[in-house]
Formats: C-alpha cells, structure tokens, sequence
C-alpha cells in the first residue's frame, strides 16, 4: 500500500481517526493479549529457542509493508546540507536488508557467541523496539507523534511525524530509523523543518486490536516469544529465569520495558558478543532516563509554596500600610 | 498590583525565567543541533534534549512560584489597594496561565508514567506550544508598547 499523501485536511483527521485506532485497541483480545483490568501488554522471548531461523522477520516485513513508507519523486535537498542527511531506504537494494532496523524492517536477528562459564555458547536475540513503560520517545515527542497506547505499545504516527529524531536521540537503544521525502514536513517547509518520518516495531497494534497477535509470536515455530498482561509476563520471565539459573533483561532497563528477554548467560557477556552499530542496538543495562527529570520537576512543587510564603511575607504588611494610609487620608484636615 | 509592590529583583527573575522557558522550549524541537545554537560555544547544553528538559522544568518552576506569589498578593490587597488590570493584561495573562497548565499536565503525564493517547497528546502538545507562543508574541508587544 502507498503512503496516503498528507494534506492539512489529512492531518487533522489523523487525531480522529487514531483515536478511534486507540479505543478499538482496548477491546478484549483472546488467548495471551490483554487481560481485564491489567491491558498493559508485555512480551517475554527466551532466547534459548531462538534459531535464527527468520521467520518472525519475514512476517514482520510481510504483515507491516503497508506501513512502509513509499517516497515519491526526488530527496528534498536540506538546509543546511552538512548538519542534515537524507536517510533513504527505499531502493530496491536496500529495502532488502534484513540485518539490521530500518525503516522497513523492523526486526532483526542479533547473534552472540562465545564462552560462558568455560562453555561455549550461541545465542540468537530477537531485536526491536522495547516498548518502555515511560518511554523517552514518546513522552519527549515535540508533536506527540509518538505516542503510548493505554496497553502500553509505542507507536508513531507517520502522518504528524516530522522526522527530527528526537525519538531517536533520546531512545537508550536508538531504535527508530527514519526515512527522508515522506512524510508531512514535505507540506510545511521540506527544506527548513523536519526530514521524513520515523519508524519501529508498533507490535502490530492493528492486529491487536482485532483479537490476534503480533505477527513475530505467532509465526515462530520455537514459541520463543510469548505475549500477555505484564504482571504475568514478569512472574514468567523470572520464573523462568530462576529455573535455567539465567538472566532478565529489559523489566528494570529504563525503569522497565514491555519486553522482556531471558538467557542463560549473562547479559553484559552477550552485549560484548554482539555486534553493536546504527541500527544494531545494545545489550547494556540502561538507567530511567526520564528519571533524572522527573527529579528536576520536583521544583515545580517547591515553588508555588514558597510563592504563598512570600507573597504573605511582602503583602500582609503592604496591605496593612496601605489601609493605614487610606484612613489617614480620610481623616477630615485640621 | 499596587506600584508599591513592585519588585524589580522580582520582575528580572520572571524575565529571565520567560526567557529559558521559551528558550527552552523551542529547544524541545530539534532545531538547535540543526541550526548552529549548540555549536555556540556555552550552549552546547541546548542540544542535549534532556539538559534542555531540565532548563525548561526549573523555568517553568519560577514561573508557576511568580503566578502563586502574584495570585496570592491579589488576593491579599483589597480591590481598592490594586491598579486595574486592562483587557490587553488579561490576554496575556490568560496564555501564561495555559501555557504553565498545559506544561504542568505534562509533566504529571511524564511523571506518572501515564498513557493518554494520540488524541490527548497531541491536544497537551499543541496547546503548550501554541500557548507558548502566543504568549511571546504577545509578550513582545506589551513590551514594546510600554517601551
């Protein structure tokens, strides 16, 4: 499906519609999505099983290529040059690769190995967005574009996204990748503002919504990955890793994350096994980054009641002055 | 306000928290790295979205201390004791007191970890900005007007 071209009018309607995106996505989904009373989804991948076998890629490009962004006509050429480059993912070529996130492919397969313990190991990790509980990209989107469904999916609108990457910048995985010439900044000021739209794993919202689940767990023939509410999510993924005498990685990274992975091996020994670069994110633990914040606006707290305190310290008295001098001027002249 | 209560420790502390808040806040778009700002050198601060976050929260911290202590002090002086406020001051009032609530919601949504959707986000983002921005504009011109 081509990108709907986006006009004011588009635009506008975009709130409306994705609202209405937004509510069906609450609706009760069978089998492991959401639970009454708890819609928050997580994932739990125990990358014991994985095989790298690439079927959850496949589908993942296969069921979101609608999604896919569909430039049309020539790159915009950006002001100023040397600070903004054009991504452009769109060739034939590359819209092959499938090694890496980009925007058109939305999960990849990270291999680690080496020893563990004087054991050898291999292991094959399922990477893509990590949809985090308070997460950097969408509470710090200038537009909102991106944004948290109620059960807990990061999403970003492709028709408000004007494709500055903050989302990118403040992701501690930098996972959204964008793609230059879409997007609604070509109708605003192409040149001057924005540069296309990004894109990441929206763990299928569409599909969730209509009672399925995400493509990547239903195809993969070694159930690797599982999906449901949170709260059983963790008890499983901690279960699990007490059983294997193994690792949890992605409940406590940036105050928690809706993805949760379980090894056998430690996960800073599959960080420095894996190869890291754009595109192919870490494995580090990682710190609440809107926790730091979050401390700061803890003034905002602070000063109204000093603003009370002083108020009263510089105003009682003015007031009392200035009806004391309002008696005196009506006093009668002697 | 009554003349007498006037500060001007006070008045250079709301200009100054205007200022970094505006400031600020157009540093919430990625505009600054893209425009030479944070090669400035002093500013390389502006860049960084997060050291940015900070500025503007601490900003608009005075700014919401400055509201309190005006509110409180009107509510203090009797009717006769304060100077009429004219429909032009209102209007300006009206954008800074929506341009600190929206920011205010924010922050609780952030702080909170809530979840309001496209919709609710949107109209949160937008109405911040927008009432930011009137409120320069507008700012700018009161300034203007009595200089």
């Amino acid at each position: 499906m081509k990108q709907p071209k986006v006009s004011r009018r588009s635009f506008l309607k975009a709130g409306a519609l994705t609202a209405g995106a937004v509510a069906t996505s609450s609706l009760p989904v069978p089998r492991k999505a959401t639970a009454a009373g708890d819609p928050e989804l997580a994932t739990l991948l125990d990358i014991r099983k994985c095989i790298a076998c690439g079927e959850c890629v496949a589908a993942c490009r296969e069921v979101n290529e609608e999604k896919f962004p569909e430039p049309e006509g020539e790159m915009p050429v950006m002001v100023p040059v040397s600070k903004v480059k054009i991504a452009d993912w769109s060739s034939e070529e590359k819209r092959e690769v499938d090694d890496r996130l980009t925007p058109y492919n939305w999960l990849f397969i990270q291999t680690a190995e080496g020893e563990y313990n004087s054991e050898a190991f291999e292991l094959n990790i399922p990477r893509r967005c990590m949809h985090c509980r308070n997460a950097p990209c969408s509470t710090l989107c200038p537009f909102g574009a991106a944004f948290t469904q109620p059960n807990g999916i990061i999403r970003i609108h492709p028709e408000v996204c004007m494709g500055g990457a903050k989302c990118k910048k403040v992701c501690p995985w930098d996972i959204p990748e964008r793609q230059s010439g879409v997007g609604l900044h070509l109708n605003l000021m192409p040149q001057y503002a924005g540069n296309g739209v990004m894109y990441k794993c929206d763990r299928c919202y569409n599909r969730i919504a209509e009672g399925e689940i995400p493509a990547c767990v239903e195809v993969c023939p070694e159930e690797v990955q599982e999906i449901g509410p949170r709260d059983e999510i963790v008890k499983k993924a901690y279960t699990l890793a007490k059983e294997i005498d193994g690792f949890v990685y992605g409940d406590k990274e940036n105050g928690g994350t809706n993805t949760l992975y379980v090894s056998p091996v430690p996960f800073d020994v599959l960080n420095r096994a894996i190869e890291k670069g754009p595109g192919e994110p870490h494995l580090k633990p990682v710190a609440d980054v809107m926790a730091d914040p979050n401390k700061w606006a803890a003034a905002l707290a602070v000063t109204p009641v000093a603003g009370v305190l002083g108020a009263l310290a510089r105003f009682k008295p003015l007031a009392a002055n200035l009806e004391n001098e309002q008696e005196s001027n009506n006093e009668p002249q002697s | 306000m009554n003349p007498k209560a006037n500060n001007s420790g006070l008045k250079w502390l709301f200009a100054a928290a205007v200022f970094a808040a505006l400031f600020t806040g157009f540093g919430n778009m990625p505009l600054y790295g893209r425009y030479y700002i944070a090669d400035i050198p002093g500013f390389a601060w502006s860049g960084d979205f997060i050291a940015n976050l900070k500025v503007h929260l601490v900003a608009g911290a005075l700014l919401i201390g400055l509201a309190v202590y005006t509110l409180a002090g009107r509510y203090i002086l009797k009717k006769g004791q304060q100077a009429p406020r004219t429909a032009f001051g209102r209007v300006v009032d009206i954008t800074l007191a929506l341009a600190i609530l929206t920011g205010l919601i924010a922050t609780v949504r952030n702080f909170a970890c809530m979840t309001p959707g496209l919709e609710a986000q949107m109209t949160i983002n937008f109405t911040h900005m927008g009432a930011g921005m009137l409120f320069a504009v507008i700012g700018a011109v009161a300034f203007f007007r009595k200089g």
